[in-house]
């Protein structure tokens, strides 16, 4: 992975005219890129159109880019923008399913599943990999989002704070909700029930 | 430390983001609770699920460097979305420009019906970027300067206008936040920043000739999801109800606008077009995506 200094050069190459340069930038960073918006969008043709759409969109922002913080982190998030904006007019034309709330007394919306999943079972790895991907399509917009920058692109707190502009605090207790979240939608995952270790109440349990 | 906690921690442990006395202290817990233990693997369970990465289908570089030399190719637009405010600009409402923190002059009071006259004047010469009478007063909101294929170079220290983002960059206007900031023109007074109870009432003209009003933004047509809009909205508007001053977002998509509380977190299909937001609040002030002709900017 290039240092930030790299990039700052390349970039600087780039906002002279040389668009070639970005190419290294493209190459640097598409596994991420294309990894986060697989795990946004739930299958691999909207994830190759949108990742591209997302390097686009860095080199034409370029100049909007001010380089206090990583360019990966500016990167991933316009990534997760792109796929936001997608997501939500893919679902414009769905019915909004019933909201429901969660044992936290927060409104959860069920995201409409993707079904473009079709896993070929061979290995218990792959089908908790498989799993888990379906499962993150199920997770609340922002919920997915923070997971994803998270796991995916590697990014730590302060940074996802800054990126999302929310006190770090808030990603700490995002974060840990999804992961529950996601966990507890697993479960209901007939295959992985037997697999996966189960939460019980997590508030006062026998050993407070 | 309550069970409930050390889950809370756990989450923080797996991301390296705990300190190594609470680190310490959650592993012991957990060594002897099976409760928390089975969260713990749960969670790494679906860490490491996650971190394992697809390859990039190939051609994927070839296919981004082809668009982007296509995009750089293209010959430039000139932007549309310079507004450039000259001093003939008497009292205009509103405006939070979503994206730049900028608020927009609050000169005094709401539109009536002859503001909305006014209201044309500023669209018209938002058009007319041309037209270049004051020019030691104008000031220039490069709002939106990257709409243009090719990446524009960092501006440089004598250009005033300001990259779309920074509040603080308008130092050079006359008043600070608190006093609502006003453009540094002879014809205008700096008036506070305080809500305005004609706000509500605003009258803009949309083109088929009838007034609407924007409190009609606040109607419900349809309650959608506030889940799907969490990122930036294309305007921010501030709305007098009931004698408060309130906050509202809003997203224009093809054929509607979706309005968006963000303090109680309530979404709806809003009661205008978005044309008529168009009309009364202007193009998108910071949309690098959507594509707003110069017609669309003049109202009938």
């Amino acid at each position: 992975m290039l240092t930030h200094d790299e990039e700052m050069q390349i970039i600087a190459k780039v906002l002279d005219g040389d668009t070639d340069a970005f190419e290294a930038l493209v190459n640097d960073q598409k596994k991420v890129v294309f990894n986060l918006a697989l795990r946004m969008l739930g299958n691999e043709e909207d994830a190759y159109d949108i990742s591209q759409d997302a390097f686009l969109k860095a080199y034409t922002n370029l100049s909007g880019f001010r380089g206090d913080c990583k360019f990966s982190s500016w990167l991933y998030k316009l990534t997760t923008n792109l796929c936001l904006d997608f997501i939500r007019k893919r679902n414009r034309h769905k019915v909004i399913p019933l909201a429901y709330e969660d044992e936290d007394g927060d409104t959860e919306y069920p995201e409409i599943p993707d079904e473009s999943f079709s896993p070929e079972l061979l290995t218990e790895r792959k089908l908790l990999r498989e799993s888990v991907r379906k499962g993150l399509c199920q997770l609340p917009l922002q919920q997915r989002e923070i997971l994803v920058l998270r796991e995916v692109g590697g990014l730590r707190y302060d940074e996802i704070s800054r990126q999302l502009n929310i006190e770090e605090g808030t990603v700490k207790s995002r974060i840990f909700r999804a992961r529950k979240k996601l966990c507890q939608i697993l479960l209901q995952d007939g295959n992985i029930r037997d697999r996966l270790p189960s939460e019980k109440s997590e508030r006062g349990g026998p050993k407070a | 430390m309550k069970c409930y906690e050390i889950r809370e921690r756990i989450s923080w442990m797996l991301d390296g983001e705990l300190s190594a006395e609470e680190t310490a202290l959650v592993t012991e817990h957990v060594a002897s609770c099976p409760e928390c233990m089975r969260v713990f693997e749960a969670f790494h369970m679906v860490s490491v699920s996650m971190e394992g990465l697809d390859e990039v289908p190939e051609g994927f570089t070839a296919d981004v460097m082809d668009r982007i030399h296509a995009a750089a190719a293209a010959p430039k637009k000139k932007n549309p979305r310079i507004l450039r405010f000259v001093a003939s600009v008497a009292c205009f409402a509103i405006l939070l420009l979503a994206g730049t923190g900028l608020v927009l002059p609050h000169l005094g009071a709401g539109l009536s019906s002859d503001d909305s006259a006014e209201q044309r004047n500023v669209q018209q010469s938002i058009k007319d970027s041309d037209a270049d009478t004051d020019d030691a007063n104008d000031v220039i909101y490069d709002v939106s300067g990257l709409t243009d294929a090719q990446p524009t170079p960092m501006p440089s220290p004598e250009d005033d206008s300001s990259q779309a983002g920074e509040y603080e960059e308008y130092s050079d206007l006359t008043g600070s936040e608190e006093d609502g900031i006003c453009l540094n023109t002879a014809s205008c007074t700096p008036t506070p920043l305080v809500p305005d109870p004609t706000w509500g009432n605003a009258l803009p003209t949309d083109v088929s000739g009838d007034t609407g009003d924007l409190t009609e933004l606040l109607n419900v047509v349809e309650a959608v999801d506030p889940e799907l809009y969490v990122d930036e909205p294309d305007y921010i508007v501030m709305i007098m109800v009931e004698e408060t001053e309130t906050e509202f977002h809003l997203w224009l998509e093809e054929d509607q606008v979706i309005c968006k509380n963000p303090e109680t977190n309530e979404a709806w299909i809003a009661e205008w077009t978005p044309e008529q937001v168009v009309d009364c609040l202007g193009p998108i002030p910071n949309a690098s995506d959507a594509v707003l002709s110069d017609s669309d900017t003049t109202p009938q």
